[in-house]
């Protein structure tokens, strides 16, 4: 079996403040990572979740374990893994349009023509058409992070990395949101890793769940979600199964 | 009007001048008695001739020309040393204490080694108003740089953009507000420089034309002199307001002068 994302033994210490003192942030962390699913990650605040998330995504250098992406260790962002910020507002920049925004990935590499080829697919993927000449702060919360993930699509990744993306999102827009990512991820056989610390979010994207207890941040256990591919917010969210993850999930979390 | 509301005049902003103005001619005419301080009707009628004089616009024309040379090279070097030391921690380290320690000199201080250098020149002239004009340009830059959050650099780095990039197309453009600053504070000091230059130096411009006209006995010349000095001032902000506008779009200079002010 092929993995795109392996990690083993992962530990990650950060240091205290200034001090040589060094805190445990991750500790023995197992995750696999197949392509064209969807990986949940739950837990509560402050457990580490957005710490597993940078290192995966090279932000952040772990202490010690392995974290290879297709096979290569990760020591700096690796090509082919878009991530998606939770704060929309300060990853996008507000002096470029829409349209430049998304090619700032892409425009340097790739041609005139295929650039904006690339731009106008992923912008037509996150339903911003006609929004190309704006600029970020003429956009809504919601679109704003749309845009964010539309500039991750330009890149064409095999993953994205998401750290809570709809979390300051409205509900009515994080549930539209939530489909289109579904959507996404059914078009183009993306892995998508995401973060949350909303156990229902996270058995409606999720293939598999991850709870997350810390800190230090450890796996507690992995539930792999058998509800069908064909997810609806009413229907999905009222089955029978669903509500018994949710129990499970919530045990999990608390430790009961 | 475009100019009046670009340059941070104001319609009354002009009547509080004219009503100093007036107040001014009333006490010269009938309240004191001062030799040598001419009333300002009297510099009008000086200033309308002194127009008609061909050396009068070579004096302007050298001033402005060697306080934007002087200017143009402290802004050039001045965003590459504040890009500089925003962007490498050793070069900060190694450089910071040194340029601490030469920002407070007075640049005039350097006349006299400008002279013994180079002479009654130009050269002498643009010493004096580069070292001074250099700093603001250096730490707002620098500012500006430190400034940018975190997440940005973060965010250049997790889309894989090449270190040029960076700086070119996401560093720049996020400090650029504050470097603006230090480049409209420079461009004041650098006129100002340009003139003391000239009074000390340099036989040249405007600062030269004040020392001529006072050893001339001629303190009306000397004042619509001073006065030239105040309007390139005026004319120069407001050019570069609209400079400053063009290059950000929907983002008014107001706020740009006030930080200028508080400075």
């Amino acid at each position: 079996m092929k993995f795109i994302y392996q990690i083993e033994n992962l530990f990650l210490e950060l240091p205290i403040g200034k001090t040589d003192e060094k805190r445990s942030i991750l500790k023995d962390i197992d995750l696999t990572i197949e392509s064209g699913k969807i990986y949940t990650i739950v837990g509560a605040s402050g457990c580490g979740k957005t710490s597993l998330l940078r290192v995966m995504g090279g932000l952040t250098q772990k202490t010690s374990g392995k974290v290879l992406y297709q096979n290569t260790e990760v020591t700096s962002p690796p090509k082919g893994v878009a991530f998606v910020f939770q704060d929309y507002a300060n990853a996008l920049l507000p002096w470029r349009t829409v349209a430049k925004n998304i090619s700032l990935p892409i425009e340097d590499t790739l041609s005139a023509v295929e650039c904006s080829a690339r731009v106008k697919e992923a912008i037509s993927q996150v339903h911003l058409t006609g929004r190309e000449n704006d600029y970020p702060w003429q956009l809504s919360g919601g679109m704003q992070q749309r845009l964010q993930i539309a500039r991750a699509l330009a890149t064409k990744p095999n993953v994205l990395l998401m750290d809570e993306p709809f979390a300051a999102l409205d509900a009515m827009t994080k549930a539209s949101m939530q489909d289109e990512l579904l959507k996404l991820r059914d078009q183009t056989n993306i892995s998508i890793v995401f973060i949350t610390h909303d156990i229902e979010e996270a058995i409606y994207l999720g293939d598999q769940v991850s709870i997350m207890r810390g800190p230090p941040g450890v796996i507690f256990e992995s539930i792999d979600i058998s509800l069908s591919q064909n997810r609806d917010q009413l229907t999905t969210r009222g089955l029978p199964e669903f509500l018994a993850y949710r129990k499970l999930i919530h045990e999990s979390i608390k430790g009961h | 009007m475009t100019f009046v509301k670009n340059s941070s005049l104001s319609l009354r902003g002009i009547a509080g001048i004219f009503f100093f103005l007036i107040l001014w001619e009333i006490l010269i005419r009938f309240l004191i008695k001062f030799d040598n301080l001419p009333a300002p009707s009297a510099i009008l009628f000086s200033w309308f001739d002194l127009l008609t004089l061909k050396q009068y616009w070579e004096e302007i024309a050298h001033t402005l020309f060697a306080a934007m040379l002087g200017w143009t090279i402290a802004s050039s070097v001045g965003i590459l040393l504040g890009l500089s030391l925003g962007l490498s921690k050793t070069f900060y380290k190694y450089t910071y204490t040194s340029i601490e320690v030469m920002r407070p000199w007075p640049g005039v201080a350097f006349a006299p080694i400008g002279l013994l250098l180079f002479g009654f020149s130009l050269k002498m002239e643009l010493l004096v108003i580069i070292l001074p004009a250099l700093w603001p340009v250096v730490v707002n830059t620098m500012g500006g740089i430190v400034n940018i959050p975190k997440s940005l650099y973060e965010v250049v780095a997790s889309l894989r953009l090449t270190n040029f990039a960076k700086i070119y197309k996401v560093f720049i453009p996020s400090a650029k507000a504050s470097i603006l600053v230090g480049l409209r504070i420079s461009l004041s000091l650098s006129i100002i420089m340009a003139v003391v230059a000239e009074m000390i130096g340099s036989p040249n411009g405007i600062g030269y034309a004040i020392i001529r006209e006072q050893q001339a006995m001629k303190p009306t010349n000397m004042f619509a002199y001073i006065f030239t000095i105040a309007l390139i001032n005026v004319f120069i902000n407001y050019l570069l307001s609209k400079i400053v506008n063009q290059l950000s779009p929907g983002k008014s200079t107001s706020r740009l002068n006030q930080k200028v002010l508080a400075q």
